[in-house]
């Protein structure tokens, strides 16, 4: 069966996304992008106490989507290389590729994640001079560790020992219940603040510790042991324990109860000052403050050891290929407990100065976010055309660790029946035929889509359009 | 807004044109070949363990290799089937002709129709007891007292003076009875013997010299007992005497003499005391006796002499005595006589078993006892045991089992005890001079039987039985001769000689039968005759045969534990029953063979003589009615013969064994085809053929067998003959196995002939396709035949082995292909597109074969052509092993580089077939293929360049 064209473009797509890898470790549900865009919805989610000039409802599913993906080694450009011997592209595991060169491009420990954040349902309106927002938002994060030598072992297959040490993924579900609050204290001053009420779907971690691969003359094989973690809401595993087949805890999904187990409690704080007649605006926010607390009762956990699989050839007794597997995966499972995860906190610092009576805005972003043993700053400028007053850009460039990154780019049209966002952080300078970036090795996408739901604040650039509505 | 627009218009535009496309990323032109290990891949294709030539053998399934002495042979085993005819012979019918029966006359039996019993008496004893006591003398009782007066002799008193006499005196009185029977219970009363009213008791008062000084004066006086005596009188003194119970007072009685006498009577005492343990009954008492006389004097001189006196005597004695006795049941007391009586005119009976009475009343015995008094209030029972050999009727009140229990009072009744008879049982008596004495025990038990009563002694005393004679009247007895049951007492002897003439059919292959064993032609068991004697008689129902004897033919072999064998004659010991109109069967007798029977133009001939003889006589128990002047009885012996079949002969057969012993051919073709298609010279170490030869019929057999081979063209080779040969004959009738050896070899296994052909590996040294095996025997007339006549043919199979040890000489060579159909095998294989150029299979082989094996491949398609795209070459052979310089095994290592055309994997979908060929040629002189030898190896492929998948292939 042969490929069409479309679906090898999907292939090596596939292929890229798979192997993107988020910097730090972590994924942003946030548009850094759009932090300076006055009428985008998106940026509520980076600073509570920024207010748009409407009321909104989201139009339910695509109010508000964003999907990312980031990854520390996967590109185009590492990935695919050209073909020696002529035109197109062949892939790294093709004979022609020098398997140091690939290599090289390799990290010891190789990161990629996805996440989503699909506001499901969610408005904002105005009541007095306090700015109300609701949010039913899912979250999902999902992240995988490959280890370098992995893809040695792929790529040169020589006799020899390799340790594949450092295989894991993980992967957090779960709904937010967000209620925030604006309220201006002084002409100049506005702070607001979110609540967020999670429910947890479901959590999984594997954490491979150990993978011995041994390729000699006589035998191949592969030892592993590892660690891993579960937690769907629903599911009662509370009833094992000790030694037993990976079926049996499988099998303990099949009996799905509706129920409430995992919860957690998050705030966002923010405050946002406008100086110099507006034309300094400078603003604060803490998001993410808090945790989520996944239940003992849907909660599995625990070990396998010895997992071992060898090939030694034919066994010509058996007359049958000589391949040592085990009947069934035997996992030692611990005793239940509860698992309490912190959410990523994150601190947005802005500042923006904008000239021509606002229709051009210069914004500084510091983004950084708290991991549990690091932490990770990112710097972005940003340009900011406010051309008319239904419509917005921004233009951006991240520092990522420090190094030269990429481009964003924003628009927002938000004429007074509609509020249109479409936004991306990366944004390469180097693309395929196809417009895929080669270089690119983390990508972000957002989407939103609302209905303003009442007359605009008087202020801002456009003062008269406001007070004409 | 006009210029803010263009603004952003530029600013759109200027980061657009920063942005640059390289076409080199072109995501519709990507070359999706995956390669694996470009710098060479070994992967392990697996461990050979060891294949041992075992297994191998048994993978490729040659039935004829098998494994002996360690080493591995090819051994063709089958078998020929040959026969030789049914000999005929027919069955022998009736060969005991039908027996005419005899009569004989027979004697007058008679019985009486009156039996007499004489009249019969017996004394039995009873025992009661005693009540002989109380007669011995009691105690006397004396009272003598001198009174005193109130004058001194010598003096003289007034006249008128009144003098008093006063006494008072106590006697003790003491009754003692001794030996007082157990059966006492109690003495209620005794009464004291005496003329008229009891023991007297006399009293006498004197005045002794007062007498002459005194005038006449009153007495006054009383004699007192215990309250349960009573005393009477027998005078009343003038009134002056009274009685009142225990207490005799006489007063104021007018007297004056010197002496003055009373008599009163002690009449009984009531007795309330026990008797003692000891039988005995004492009884203590007291009598007192007080006197007053008051009187004047006369005035004168009171004399010197005897005083006053009161004087009082009895001597007491018991007369009688009422008493109570106890339950009394003596010990019965059994005794013993006989009844005999005898019975005449008994002509020709021998024993009677029941002589029935008719009807008549008087047909009864009558029992009675004399009369006899005893005072013991009660019942005497008498139980009486009559003989056996009476039958009662039934009914008869206290008679069961001829035991009659009654009492005395009815056996001394007028009419006695009547018992009316049915009949007589005289069991075992016999009857002897036309008499019968029969001896009948009669016992006779007496139970007497007292409760306890009230008696006087005095009846009890003159109690003295102690037999009651027992009687029983003469009487005839009326016969119901009818219902008789006897034994006649009438022998005789019986005696029949019956002819034998019988021929039958023999097949002309017999020559002569000195003997023919035979069975039931319809059971193929035993043939055995039955012989049966039977009377024919108008009045015997029930006799007994004595002294049977059967003398059989001379030409029949029989046997029977009573056989003498010098006469063929059967002789019965013990007496056989018989009962009128029903044979029975007396004997049984296996017939075993006729014996010298001589043949005549294809027909044997029986001839000979059965004679029977017995007595007879009337049986014990035998129900016979009586007999008035019978006529005689018809003896009709019978024998019943079963149709002989003849089973084996012993005697003279001519057989043609020419015409039954057909060539066979030892195939080989199979031995042959597993070495090649090409005559093979293997040269191979010790062949040798087993012949078993199982004869199933009594003939030996000798001669030559020829084994003639044949090559790979089916042309004849040199043959050979083996010489002297003797097949055994079976042996007793069972089949006899003579097993050849036929060997090069100098010994053969024990069991084995040796048949020692010095140039039979050159018979073997080319594998022959087949070896023809003559047979030219003939039988073996040096003894007389023996032939088991089954009707059947006569099998003689034989079976045939060749062995062929895989022990090669030197430089033997061996060539093996084989084609492995590997068709569908790689079909899918082109639905991936895979190259590997540069393949190597590299084995490292390790053996203990003795063979160096040059293995070559050929990859065949359908056509079953060489594909020239698909190549395996194999470098070098797989060593041989040789056990005399190398050590454990022999190691080789070999690669198989296989040359798939530009390297296109998927080439392989064109192979259909794969051969394989091995040549092998032996290592070491004599070295040979055992199971255990084993070949194993390490196999390795080696893809120098690796593998390449294309994954748009997928």
């Amino acid at each position: 069966m042969k490929l069409t064209n479309t679906m090898k473009q999907f292939t090596c797509i596939i292929m890229f996304l798979a192997a993107t890898i988020l910097t730090p470790l972590g994924v942003s549900a946030q548009m850094k992008t759009s932090y300076f865009m006055e009428e985008s919805i998106q940026r509520l989610d980076m600073n509570p106490s920024f207010v748009p000039q409407r009321g909104y409802i989201n139009i339910p599913a695509i109010g508000n989507i964003g999907v990312n993906y980031h990854s520390n080694f996967l590109s185009v450009k590492n990935i695919l290389y050209p073909d020696p011997d002529g035109e197109g592209l062949v892939t790294f595991m093709h004979s022609s590729v020098d398997a140091g060169k690939f290599l090289r491009r390799m990290r010891n420990t190789n990161h990629l994640s996805i996440g989503l954040n699909e506001n499901i349902f969610g408005f904002g309106a105005y009541a007095r001079n306090y700015f109300w927002t609701f949010g039913l938002n899912l979250r999902s994060e999902t992240s995988l560790s490959i280890p370098k030598e992995f893809f040695r072992l792929a790529k040169e297959l020589h006799a020899g020992e390799y340790n594949l040490k450092g295989f894991n993924a993980e992967s957090d579900n779960y709904l937010e219940f967000a209620f925030g609050a604006a309220v201006p204290i002084f002409d100049y001053l506005t702070v607001g603040a979110r609540v967020k009420f999670l429910l947890g779907g479901a959590h999984a971690s594997l954490d491979v510790e150990s993978m011995q691969v041994n390729i000699n003359d006589n035998e191949w094989r592969a030892d592993m042991r590892g660690r891993f973690n579960g937690n769907i809401t629903g599911i009662d595993f509370s009833h094992l324990a000790g030694k037993m087949p990976l079926s049996e805890v499988t099998d303990a999904i099949d009996h799905f109860k509706m129920s409430i187990g995992s919860w957690g409690l998050a705030f966002d704080l923010g405050a946002d000052a406008r100086l110099l007649d507006d034309r300094l605006k400078v603003s604060l926010a803490i998001n993410d403050i808090g945790f989520l607390a996944w239940s003992k009762k849907s909660a599995v956990n625990g070990t396998f050891d010895n997992l071992s699989v060898a090939f030694r050839g034919y066994d010509f007794d058996a007359k049958d290929a000589d391949f040592d597997r085990p009947d069934k995966v035997i996992v030692d499972v611990d005793a239940p407990r509860r698992l309490s995860r912190m959410l990523t906190a994150t601190v947005n610092i802005g500042g923006e100065y904008t000239i021509l009576h606002n229709a051009i805005g210069f914004g500084l972003l510091s983004q950084t976010r708290f991991y549990g043993d690091y932490t990770s700053t990112e710097l972005t400028v940003s340009a900011n055309f406010r051309p008319s007053s239904w419509f917005s850009a921004s233009l951006s460039h991240s520092l990522v660790q420090n190094r030269m990154g990429v481009i964003g780019l924003a628009l927002n049209a938000h004429p007074s029946w509609i509020n249109f966002f479409l936004g991306v952080d990366y944004v390469g300078f180097n693309y395929g035929k196809e417009g895929i970036p080669i270089n690119l090795k983390s990508a972000n996408f957002y989407f939103g889509l609302a209905v303003p739901i009442t007359h605009p604040r008087v202020g801002g650039r456009f003062v008269a359009d406001t007070q004409k509505n | 807004m006009k210029f803010h627009s263009k603004l952003f218009a530029i600013l759109a535009i200027s980061f657009l044109a920063t942005s640059c496309v390289d076409n080199a990323y072109d995501l519709n032109n990507v070359n999706l070949k995956v390669s694996l290990g470009t710098d060479g891949i070994i992967l392990p294709l697996g461990t050979l363990k060891e294949l041992t030539v075992d297994s191998l053998v048994r993978r490729s399934e040659i039935d004829e290799l098998v494994t002996e002495e360690g080493t591995y042979a090819y051994k063709i085993s089958d078998s020929v089937n040959n026969k030789i005819n049914a000999i005929k012979i027919n069955n022998i019918r009736d060969v005991i002709p039908y027996i005419t029966p005899r009569s004989f006359a027979y004697g007058n039996i008679q019985f009486p129709e009156l039996v007499q019993l004489p009249s019969f008496a017996s004394d039995a004893p009873i025992h009661l007891p005693s009540f002989n006591f109380g007669n011995e003398p009691l105690e006397r009782v004396e009272i003598i007292k001198n009174i005193n007066s109130n004058y001194a002799s010598g003096t003289t008193p007034p006249a008128g003076t009144p003098i008093s006499l006063e006494a008072d005196e106590t006697k003790a009185f003491n009754v003692t009875l001794g030996n007082i029977p157990s059966e006492v219970a109690a003495i209620e009363q005794l009464y004291f013997s005496g003329a008229t009213q009891g023991t007297p008791m006399h009293l006498n008062f004197s005045l002794g010299a007062l007498q002459s000084v005194l005038k006449e004066g009153l007495l006054s006086f009383t004699i007192a007992l215990p309250n349960n005596y009573t005393l009477s009188l027998g005078s009343n003194y003038g009134g002056t005497a009274t009685v009142a119970g225990n207490t005799l007072t006489v007063s104021n009685f007018r007297t004056g003499a010197a002496e003055t006498d009373f008599v009163f009577y002690l009449a009984r005492r009531a007795v309330t005391e026990p008797i003692s343990a000891a039988r005995t009954l004492t009884l203590n008492d007291q009598l007192r006796c007080t006197l007053h006389y008051v009187s004047t004097t006369n005035g004168a001189t009171i004399p010197t002499g005897y005083k006053p006196t009161l004087t009082l005597k009895m001597s007491p004695q018991i007369g009688d005595a009422s008493l109570r006795t106890n339950d009394i049941a003596p010990t019965p007391m059994r005794s013993s006589s006989n009844m005999d009586f005898t019975i005449n005119g008994l002509n020709r009976i021998a024993r009677i078993y029941y002589i029935a009475l008719n009807s008549s009343p008087s047909n009864a015995l009558t029992l009675r006892a004399t009369p006899t008094h005893i005072p013991l209030k009660g019942a005497v029972t008498v139980k009486i045991t009559l003989p056996k050999i009476f039958d009662f009727k039934t009914g008869v009140a206290g008679l069961s089992n001829n035991v009659l229990t009654t009492t005395l009072d009815q056996l001394t009744s007028p009419s006695g005890v009547v018992l009316p008879l049915e009949g007589i049982h005289p069991d075992d008596a016999e009857v002897r001079q036309e008499q019968l004495t029969i001896n009948a025990p009669i016992t006779t038990e007496i139970t007497p039987s007292f409760p306890s009563d009230s008696y006087k002694l005095s009846s009890l005393k003159t109690m003295n039985v102690d037999k009651i004679g027992i009687k029983m009247d003469n009487t005839q007895l009326g016969v119901d001769l009818a219902r008789c049951n006897f034994a006649a007492d009438v022998p005789h002897n019986l005696s029949i000689d019956q002819p034998i003439d019988k021929t039958f059919y023999v097949a002309d292959k017999v020559t002569n039968i000195a003997y023919a064993k035979v069975v039931d032609a319809a059971t193929n068991g035993e043939a055995v005759l039955s012989v049966h004697l039977a009377i024919k008689s108008s009045f015997l129902s029930h006799i007994l045969f004595e002294h049977i004897s059967i003398q059989l033919p001379q030409f029949l072999d029989v046997e029977h534990p009573n056989l003498d064998p010098a006469t063929n004659t059967i002789y019965l010991r013990e007496p056989i029953e018989e009962y009128n109109g029903s044979p029975i069967e007396v004997t049984r007798i296996v017939i075993k063979g006729v014996r010298n029977v001589p043949i005549k133009e294809k027909m044997a001939q029986l001839k000979g003589n059965i004679k029977i003889s017995a007595s007879f006589s009337i049986p014990d128990n035998s129900p016979t009615q009586r007999i008035y002047d019978k006529d005689g009885i018809t003896f009709c012996p019978s024998v019943a013969a079963p149709v002989l079949k003849i089973s084996h002969i012993a005697g003279g057969v001519d057989l043609d064994l020419k015409e039954y012993l057909q060539p066979m051919t030892i195939q080989l073709e199979d031995v042959r085809k597993s070495l090649g298609d090409q005559n093979i010279e293997v040269n191979l170490v010790a062949p040798q053929v087993r012949l078993h030869v199982c004869n199933t019929i009594d003939i030996g057999m000798m001669g030559n067998i020829i084994l003639q081979p044949y090559d790979f063209e089916n042309q004849k080779l040199s043959p050979i003959t083996i010489r002297d040969i003797y097949i055994q004959p079976a042996e007793q009738n069972k089949m006899r196995l003579t097993k050849l050896y036929i060997t090069d070899q100098t010994k053969a296994p024990g069991d084995y002939t040796l048949c020692h052909v010095p140039n039979l590996s050159n018979l073997m040294k080319v594998i022959p396709s087949k070896i023809e095996v003559t047979f030219d025997l003939k039988e073996d007339d040096r003894r007389e035949q023996s032939i088991e006549i089954t009707g059947e043919d006569y099998p003689i199979d034989i079976k045939y082995e060749v062995k062929l040890p895989l022990k090669f000489k030197d430089e033997a060579t061996l060539s093996y292909s084989n084609v492995a159909d590997v068709k569908d095998t790689f079909d899918d294989i082109d639905d991936y597109d895979l190259t590997a150029e540069d393949i190597l299979i590299k084995l490292d082989a390790r053996t203990t074969i003795p063979l160096d094996m040059a293995v070559t491949l050929d990859f065949l398609d359908n056509k079953g052509m060489i594909l020239d795209d698909v190549r395996a070459v194999v470098s070098a052979p797989i060593k041989g092993y040789n056990a005399a310089t190398d050590g454990a095994y022999k190691q080789s290592l070999l690669n198989v580089r296989v040359d798939i055309k530009e390297g296109e994997i998927q080439r392989l979908k064109q192979v259909d077939k794969i051969r394989y060929t091995i040549n092998g040629e032996s290592v070491g002189h004599g070295s040979g293929l055992s199971p255990e030898q084993y070949v194993t190896a390490e196999i390795k492929l080696l893809l120098k360049r690796g593998v390449t998948i294309d994954l748009d292939t997928l």
